[in-house]
């Protein structure tokens, strides 16, 4: 039916762009200047261990062939074993994934719950008081660095008022600062999106039909205009925690989670390539798949959006 | 573009921004004449000092006078945020332009490069490549600049396709008109209001994204002031001395929130809907 | 035949706040309706008459419009009543069949719920009785398979479904007054004058009284007791509708009778009338229609014409009436 096919056709699609971006990280690593093997191997080596590490990272074979060998396991979700601790890195991966998981659901749901009723709050006091405060919040939201706020929280809340605890995970307490932190700045961007969408369903033709019929006003407010305006607030939320499944490595690394974003930073720092790649590869797909059922629920929600064209009857 | 520039004047948050937006460029342009001391200079002699006469906000764990130093770190920081936007919005327009405006398998070649280079978002797709170009500034700016080339393309896309199919370009092709002349004189103005919109939500992005690759350590090193990596290493002395966090942050905030309101008031004045009173 | 009067609009003045000053939409408008009795108010666009519905309603942003004067619906001043009561009118006594089906439906829900929520919130129906009501509604108003498409989408159904349904909307609630505000406008020719035979049939069966707002007078002399012509925010003619067909008195609706087309006339040109609306920010002195009209005199432009009955039942706001020579129309 319909609906399989078009399922098909985003995953293959899916597979194309994922596999596009690990391709080109693949290119730009091994053909920018700079021995990867012996920068591993460190400054004190000699050419025999330098050679050591080359041979087993596969580093001696030409390029198409690592490019090959290299996509293959990609598919067979073998990427590789980290440079640190030799362990395969998917398995390094998997088991930081649902604590970035646990962060995203926790930061997103927070920043709906807060985002949402102020964006209906200012939109339905439009030009009041009220609607610019919320603008103001929502500015200043979005323009504190993360990882400030991080710190500064990680100070009131740990050092100053011992309430909190300062970073790692474990029991629920742990993940209070950092999904506020994060809801905090996501949130900025939901009101004004909300606010947005409001106003402009506001605007249209069967809002006032709706009064006309005499309904309620919290009827029409809540049936009729809420339905309307959630949609693309929907949407751009799905984008945001399919972004967040990118651990937020910053505040993972600020309040020391271990999630997939801390994972990446750390590899880095450690040259840890294969880490590197393997993560990134993951969290492209896990990016993609959140997207795709994104997309899929808003057909779901809005009944003019076909999968493939619609059709009308008389 | 005149009466854009009034309505702005009048607009209090688009005037705070813009005076925040002027008086962060002028000190990063002026900021070699008006710091107090040098920057580089260390003397661990008097490090991790709070914040006083002599030193307004203090100094860090090598010594150095910190107001110097975040007056100088605007430098930096905004010359980061607009060169990357720059890069993103220089390469992505005329890919935007010509993709929308000629279509066919060009404009189907940049939509998957676009939806290829948009597979991870920003933050993630400026790790990645900072992993494999190394720190440093010209790398930060290529990572984050390379993030913001798909919005452009996509604006300018959009935007070229709506006129596009307008009655006056379709006479104007009947005319004669050079394609060139077409996209210059109509398609272009078009672009301006979303675009100058675009670009200053761009800087305040870009100035925080650069801070965060710099707290990590990705950045800008040391000893080069730049506030986020200020912040970075001030992290291991915050609870001695959290002066070395506070400030770096606030200068932060302060400018991101100078673009942000600047470019909230832009977006209102030019967007009918969404103005207040 | 004993008729109350429903609807009685004494100098109602309804003018938008721009930031340039007020416009007079609608600059002194009176006029009375009775129990079953339809009327159509007809003028070209920006003669105010969208507006009078509205204001009827209430629908307009009260810190946009400034209203004045007296719309006594049934007994009551509805420009007295507070929002709360308005809701109450609205849609249970008076309601409205809307210009555009295709805009005024929500995308989002079925058609057949959009009737049903006045059951249920109107008048608390369960919402199996409400659809039930809703499906023979449906019927009533010549959708086939009204079960299966009680469930349809609004994009789902061509524009004259939707109008079909917006009828029945307006009908559900038995309403004493059903202001169609322009219905057939946003429909395709063909289907235009089964749509209007369908509202005259259910006005007619429900007993309602009916305002019915159009720029085409061929329309109103085909569903109409009583013609009301408005300009420029004025009324200028309002007379039972044979007579003012047979004996148009003001120049404008004159006007209007040349422009609309008789096919069974051997041969009749169209005369649009040249010129256009007056701004209704600083409308000029004396009668609005002035520039406009081919009868015109120096006494027109000193003073405003009253809306005087001339003869039985036929009132006229112009000085020149008299002196028009006799057309056989």
């Amino acid at each position: 039916m319909a609906l399989l096919r078009y399922l098909l056709k985003r995953l293959f699609g899916l597979f194309l762009v994922v596999f596009g971006i690990v391709t080109i990280l693949f290119f730009i690593l091994n053909l920018t200047p700079g021995d990867p093997a012996r920068l591993l191997a460190g400054f004190e080596a000699t050419e025999e261990d330098v050679e050591t590490i080359r041979k087993a990272l596969g580093l001696d074979r030409p390029l198409h062939e690592r490019y090959l060998r290299y996509m293959l396991n990609l598919l067979r979700f073998d990427l590789g074993n980290s440079l640190r601790t030799g362990t395969p890195v998917i398995e390094e991966v998997l088991a930081r994934l649902p604590n970035t998981i646990l962060l995203a659901v926790s930061s997103m749901s927070l920043a709906l719950v807060i985002g949402i009723p102020l964006g209906i709050l200012a939109a339905v006091k439009n030009n009041s008081i009220i609607d610019y405060l919320v603008l103001i919040f929502s500015i200043i939201g979005n323009s504190i660095p993360i990882f400030w706020l991080g710190l500064m929280f990680i100070v009131l809340f740990s050092v100053k008022l011992h309430l909190l605890p300062a970073g790692g995970s474990g029991t629920p307490l742990h993940l209070i600062l950092p999904s506020i932190t994060i809801a905090i700045y996501l949130s900025s961007y939901i009101v004004r999106f909300t606010r947005a969408s409001i106003l402009e369903v506001l605007n249209q033709e069967f809002v006032r039909y709706a009064f006309s019929k005499g309904l309620p006003r919290n009827i029409v407010l809540y049936k009729h205009v809420l339905r309307n305006a959630l949609i693309p607030v929907l949407t751009i939320s799905g984008l945001q925690f399919g972004a967040l499944l990118g651990g937020a490595p910053i505040t993972e690394t600020v309040f020391a989670w271990p999630g997939i974003g801390k994972y990446i930073v750390d590899s880095i720092f450690a040259k840890d390539y294969p880490a590197v790649q393997g993560s990134v590869f993951i969290f492209a797909l896990a990016y993609a798949l959140v997207n795709l059922i994104t997309d899929l629920l808003y057909v779901i929600v809005d009944p003019r959006v076909k999968l493939e064209g619609g059709e009308e009857s008389e | 573009m005149n009466e854009t520039l009034r309505l702005l004047l009048k607009h209090k948050g688009g005037l705070i921004g813009l005076c925040i937006v002027l008086g962060s460029v002028i000190t990063a342009l002026l900021s070699n004449f008006i710091t107090p001391y040098n920057p580089y200079d260390a003397d661990l002699n008097r490090a991790l000092q709070s914040p006083s006469i002599k030193y307004p906000l203090g100094t860090d764990e090598q010594g150095r006078d910190i107001l110097s130093r975040i007056i100088y770190g605007s430098r930096f920081s905004l010359f980061i945020a607009f060169t990357s936007v720059a890069i993103g919005a220089l390469i992505g327009i005329p890919i935007g332009l010509i993709s929308g405006y000629y279509g066919g398998w060009m404009d189907y070649i940049v939509q998957r490069i676009t939806d290829i280079l948009l597979a991870l978002p920003g933050i993630v797709l400026a790790l990645a490549l900072v992993a494999i170009l190394g720190p440093g500034l010209m790398n930060l700016i290529i990572a984050i600049g390379i993030g913001f080339i798909p919005t452009y393309i996509r604006l300018t896309r959009g935007v070229t396709l709506q006129v596009k199919s307008m009655e006056y370009i379709v006479a104007a092709k009947m005319l004669g008109l050079s394609n060139f002349r077409i996209i210059f004189r109509h398609i272009l103005p078009n672009i301006l209001p979303p675009l100058t919109v675009q670009l200053t939500l761009h800087i305040g992005s870009a100035i925080l994204g650069a801070a965060g690759l710099g707290f990590l350590g990705l950045g800008v090193q040391p000893p080069h002031p730049e506030w986020g990596a200020m912040i970075g290493t001030g992290r291991s002395y915050i609870f001695r001395a959290p002066h070395l966090v506070l400030f770096p942050g606030l200068a932060l905030f302060l400018v991101v929130l100078g673009f942000n309101l600047l470019g909230s008031a832009l977006q209102e004045i030019l967007d009918p809907r969404l103005r207040r009173g | 035949m004993n008729m109350g009067t429903l609807l009685d609009i004494r100098n109602l003045y309804v003018y938008y706040r721009t930031t340039r000053g007020y416009i007079k939409a609608v600059d002194g408008v009176t006029f009375k309706l009775a129990d079953h009795e339809i009327m159509s108010i007809v003028g070209e666009s920006g003669s105010g008459k969208s507006t009078l519905a509205y204001a009827l309603m209430r629908l307009h942003d009260p810190s946009q419009v400034y209203i004045r004067g007296k719309v006594i619906f049934n007994g009551t001043d509805l420009l007295s009543l507070n929002e709360e009561e308005m809701e109450k009118i609205r849609g249970s006594l008076i309601s409205i069949v809307p210009q555009d089906p295709n805009t005024a439906l929500n995308p989002v829900y079925p058609v057949g719920e959009q009737i049903a929520e006045l059951f249920r919130y109107k008048q608390d129906l369960s919402p199996k009785e409400a659809k039930e009501i809703s499906i023979k509604l449906m019927q009533r108003v010549g959708i086939p398979d009204a079960e299966k498409r009680y469930y349809d989408y609004p994009h789902q159904l061509s524009g004259g479904m939707k109008q079909r349904i917006a009828i029945s909307i307006a009908i559900a609630l038995k309403p004493k007054l059903i202001i169609a505000d322009e219905p057939t406008s946003a429909l395709d020719v063909t289907v235009q004058a089964r749509i209007l035979e369908l509202l005259l049939e259910v006005v007619k069966e429900v007993g309602s009284s009916m305002l019915m707002i159009t720029h085409d007078l061929g329309v109103a002399a085909e569903v109409s007791d009583k013609i009301c012509v408005m300009y420029a925010g004025k009324v200028l003619e309002i007379a039972q509708k044979d007579e003012i067909l047979r004996r148009p008195l003001h120049p404008y609706t004159r006007a209007l009778l040349n422009v609309v087309p008789r096919f069974h006339k051997s041969e009749k040109r169209l005369f649009p009338i040249p010129g256009s609306v007056p701004n209704l920010l600083s409308p000029p002195p004396g009668c609005r229609f002035y520039p406009r009209c081919p009868y015109r005199s120096n006494t027109c432009t000193k003073k405003e014409p009253r809306l005087i009955e001339v003869l039985q039942d036929h009132w006229v706001a112009c000085s020149m009436w008299s002196k028009l020579e006799e057309v056989d129309f």
